[in-house]
């Protein structure tokens, strides 16, 4: 009898317990239950490591988050490293004192987690529904578009909106920053980086 | 504070690196401080690459060496220590070997170099059961192997199939070296195939170690391109052009080549990747397990640990197969030397 265990077994993942196997085989029997009782008071430690792209400028470096416990078993997961990937062609692993630090970006105290308003006047921030904050900076971007279009310079048709400026992130996909450009451009603004530009 | 930013041009040629020299001699006088006009600026070395290199071939003058030392290390106080001593003891007539037919004039490669082309061409390794079957091959390696080999304190069922290969005819050793070779290993004959998978170490190292590596190409996930070998473990290594990168430890041939890091190197999923490991007794050594293929493989963190053989520790840390496999997961590597 044989037993196949690697190329077309090991692509299934289901390679076959061999009777035995090199331990039993070679007359160390005994060896496999005394290393089982030595690893049995312990437990295994999960960790995950997730692929993401720097948030903070256009070079965009491949990062991987190092990350305890496991999403499966309800554990709460915390990133608790922060390095470059080594696989991504723009940073081959390495990363800026910025993107370095990112550890103490993602688990900052004051992170904005959702939107805020400040209203004139007042001295704190408060804490308000995505729907307020839609609504508002929309109403601000109406109210100042009315106001500062330009549809003509002299007879030529330039239909340009210089005083609102928008800032994209630099983690976004091609299709988000393409989308973003569509949105953006037609309502005529021109003060616009989407962070696309290398 | 100007004065010490100044540089003077550089009085020595360049290329002699003061803080090179050998730190013997620096022991016991006042070590050389290295001025900072002597500094040359020197790009290349900041260690980074377009890309990084897809296969780093063996080095079979220190693979069988470095091993043996790294099993003499782990064997005492280890549950496993009997086991480990006797791969020891095989890793070392290994090294002997090796060092024998190196220092032998080199023999002409009995394959037609055409074979290996073609092969190439059509995405496959270049190395195949031919290369095992030239005469002054795999035979010539099992024959030294056996010679060379002192088993110590093994137990006598180690001790008779070493016997038992001594007396099997050559075309039934070779048929044996075959099976192994191609992951086929006759159950009754497992004890056998341990010293035949160690022959087999020898003679594929040797040949993969002549190979052009700019040549090689991917085959597969998981599938060595230099012999076509399962991977053994994984290694995140720290060479100066790839630091951090994965690659993988071929178990037969010892070349490694790289794989993309958080990707299943049986299935090739990136989705439910998940690293773990026992850390209470080592933080270095995790195994990578998939959940989409339910597969697992050893991950070992060379760049932490310098020390850490593919090989070796695969068996070392066998406590952590047996608690991953607690939760159902399947071996994607395969040690030969150690299969279970």
């Amino acid at each position: 009898m044989t037993i196949q265990v690697s190329r077309r077994g090991l692509l299934k993942g289901g390679a076959v317990t061999l009777a035995g196997g090199s331990l039993g085989a070679l007359g160390f029997g005994g060896l496999e239950p005394a290393m089982a009782a030595a690893v049995r008071p312990f437990k295994l430690a999960q960790m995950r490591e997730t692929r993401n792209t720097c948030p903070y400028c256009s070079v965009a470096c491949g990062i991987i988050l190092y990350s305890l416990g496991d999403k499966s078993k309800n554990a709460r997961s915390a990133v608790m490293h922060v390095e470059g990937d080594p696989d991504h062609p723009i940073n081959r692993g390495t990363l800026c004192p910025k993107g370095s630090a990112l550890l103490d970006f993602i688990q900052a105290e004051t992170r904005t987690k959702y939107p805020l308003h400040r209203e004139a006047g007042a001295k704190e921030f408060k804490r308000v529904s995505w729907e307020f904050a839609f609504e508002r900076i929309a109403r601000l971007m109406k109210e100042d578009r009315d106001k500062n279009f330009v549809a003509k310079n002299g007879d030529l048709t330039v239909n340009r909106w210089t005083t609102m400026g928008f800032l994209g992130a630099s983690a976004t996909s091609n299709e988000t920053a393409w989308l973003t450009y569509k949105t953006v451009r037609s309502m005529g603004a021109l003060v616009f980086d989407n962070q696309a530009r290398v | 504070m100007a004065r010490f930013f100044k540089r003077t041009p550089a009085a020595e040629p360049a290329g002699q690196d003061p803080a090179a020299q050998d730190p013997a001699d620096t022991a016991g006088k006042t070590p050389k401080r290295q001025k900072l006009h002597e500094l040359q600026p020197d790009p290349d070395r900041i260690g980074i690459a377009g890309s990084v290199p897809f296969v780093q071939l063996p080095v079979p003058a220190d693979l069988f060496a470095n091993r043996a030392l790294r099993l003499q290390r782990l064997a005492p106080d280890h549950p496993m220590g009997g086991y480990l001593d006797l791969l020891a003891r095989i890793a070392t007539a290994q090294a002997s070997v090796q060092a024998a037919r190196a220092g032998q004039v080199p023999q002409p490669e009995t394959e037609p170099n055409a074979d290996r082309a073609l092969r190439l061409e059509h995405g496959m390794p270049p190395l195949s059961r031919h290369s095992l079957e030239a005469p002054g091959a795999f035979l010539a390696c099992l024959d030294g192997l056996l010679a060379a080999l002192d088993l110590g304190p093994a137990p006598q069922a180690a001790h008779d199939a070493a016997a038992a290969l001594r007396s099997a005819s050559p075309e039934d050793r070779l048929d044996l070296g075959v099976q192994v070779f191609e992951g086929a290993f006759p159950v009754e004959r497992m004890a056998e195939c341990v010293f035949v998978a160690a022959a087999l170490q020898l003679c594929l190292s040797e040949a993969a170690a002549r190979l052009d590596r700019s040549a090689l190409k991917p085959v597969a996930d998981g599938v060595c391109p230099a012999c076509g070998g399962a991977p053994v473990a994984s290694l995140i290594v720290a060479w100066t052009p790839a630091d951090k990168a994965r690659y993988l430890a071929c178990s037969l041939c010892g070349s490694q080549w790289n794989h993309v890091r958080i990707r299943c190197t049986a299935c090739g999923s990136g989705e439910a990747i998940t690293y773990q490991s026992l850390d209470e007794l080592s933080k270095d050594i995790q195994v990578e397990t998939c959940g989409t293929c339910h597969s697992y493989i050893k991950h070992l963190h060379q760049h932490r640990d310098p020390a850490l053989d593919p090989v070796a520790d695969d068996v070392a840390s066998y406590g952590l197969d047996l608690k991953i496999a607690e939760d159902g997961f399947h071996k994607a590597g395969l040690n030969p030397l150690f299969v279970t």
